[in-house]
């Protein structure tokens, strides 16, 4: 096997990244090389890893039922596979793009609503899909028995919805702040691309996945910053937990206390961070920050800050990096008057709060 | 053998625990055993940490979603139906 050498220290190309990031909006060769840096980093400790120039492609259906349309690869079209409750992906192609709705509503969920994030990320943030190269976007349905989760699969670039247990979650093509969050994570891959290690860059990845996440769920409900509920996945509870919800971006750790899932361990701010810990603990810190901006700013104006420090941001950054690119980024954008004027003070004066400027 | 899965990850992210009494075959046994020795990747996917206590010590195995080899579902999906907080 080849052996993949950096010439530049990993840690002087981070430092540069970070310099540049705070000078542009639009990420830095640097920056681009820390990104690839760190996937060549990471390679190496996986035998299985894909060489990069593979990573951009989707898998195609390995058959196509009569009728059904096989969007052409770059063109962010939507391919829907049924899994049959097999834990294998990909197993039956039911829904291309353009296609008819089929029998299956958690089918035609996921469809729409790959289409909604897909449209919020064109016309909202000028993005093409997760990409920004117009990758097709791919989501298997019924995976497994009962499972009682989704996930964006980082090595096959596709999207997996479980059906729940129906103890603690429903179907999870239920709520649009799934699929949103998911793809999310997809978007980070190919931009910060953030380490989901258990300190403050794995946090900082979950926590843009919940930022853009409620975003669009907003943005598809019709509610701005003031009647949003800011809950994270509230739409996919079982029955027997209907009210209780997975993250409360407005006052984390207060999203749910059961016997099945037992008590919300995020803390509000820094006065509760702890290392090392799960990314979905302490993302609720930084959650908190984009729910405070989304008060003074709006949720239009928070979400492109956030978005733009994203496309800036590199892969072991921490909170601190987090609101200095931030602030860069929203002076850019109020200078082209794209956000108001006093979004840099509102993003420091939220971040202080929070504990971490 | 007794055997402790740790969950974790993908987007509920909830942390539950459970522990089984299970009779592992040869297969199943060299199965956790190669397992243990991989390195966990970095993703954030579901993540399932299985801990076997043999009588020489327990040994860690640590796997994402996509990487569970079918021969360990039966024991991941009984392991899952009692997994707790
Ligand atoms: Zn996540």
């Amino acid at each position: 096997m080849a052996y993949r050498c950096s010439f530049v220290p990993p840690h002087v190309l981070d430092h540069i990244a970070k310099v540049q990031a705070q000078q542009s909006a639009e990420p830095s060769p640097a920056q681009r090389s820390a990104v690839v840096s760190a996937q060549f980093r990471r390679g190496r400790r996986s035998t299985d890893a894909l060489p990069l120039a593979q990573q951009r492609l989707t898998a195609e259906p390995e058959s196509v039922p009569p009728g059904l349309t096989v969007p052409k690869p770059g063109t962010a079209g939507r391919l829907v596979y049924d899994d049959l409750n097999q834990w294998t992906f990909d197993v039956t192609f039911i829904r291309g793009e353009g296609d008819p709705a089929v029998g299956a509503q958690n089918a035609n969920d996921a469809y729409d609503h790959l289409g909604t994030v897909r449209a919020y990320y064109k016309d909202r943030l000028g993005r093409e899909s997760i990409d920004n190269a117009g990758l097709n976007l791919v989501a298997n349905v019924n995976f497994g028995v009962g499972f009682d989760n989704a996930f964006w699969d980082d090595a096959g670039l596709r999207m997996v919805f479980g059906n729940g247990s129906g103890q603690v979650f429903k179907d999870l093509t239920a709520g649009v702040d799934v699929c949103a969050h998911e793809l999310t994570h997809g978007v980070t891959q190919f931009s910060a691309n953030l380490n989901y290690t258990n300190d403050q860059s794995g946090a900082l990845n979950e926590s843009f996945s919940d930022m853009l996440g409620t975003a669009i769920d907003a943005y598809a409900n019709g509610r701005d910053a003031h009647t949003h509920n800011w809950l994270i996945g509230d739409e996919i509870m079982a029955d027997d937990l209907y009210g209780e919800a997975l993250r409360n971006m407005a006052e984390p750790g207060t999203a749910f206390e059961n016997p099945l899932m037992g008590r919300d361990p995020q803390p509000r701010d820094m006065s509760g961070y702890f290392e090392p810990a799960d990314p979905h603990i302490m993302s609720g810190i930084t959650n908190r920050w984009f729910y405070l901006i989304s008060q003074d700013l709006g949720l239009d104006a928070a979400t492109v800050i956030m978005y733009q420090t994203l496309q800036n941001l590199w892969p072991n950054a921490k909170f601190a990096d987090a609101a200095t690119v931030a602030v860069a980024q929203a002076r850019i954008l109020a200078r082209a008057g794209l956000v108001p004027r006093q979004s840099p003070q509102t993003v420091r004066g939220a971040a202080r709060q929070q504990g971490f400027w | 053998m007794r055997v402790t899965l740790e969950t974790s990850g993908g987007f509920t992210g909830l942390r539950r625990t459970a522990t089984l009494d299970t009779d592992l075959d040869e297969s199943l046994d060299d199965l956790l055993r190669h397992l243990g020795s991989a390195e966990p990747s970095s993703s954030s996917q579901p993540r399932y940490r299985l801990t076997v206590h043999r009588p020489t010590g327990d040994q860690v195995a640590e796997l994402t979603e996509s990487e569970v080899p079918a021969a360990l579902r039966p024991l991941l999906a009984e392991l899952l139906r009692h997994a707790r907080p």
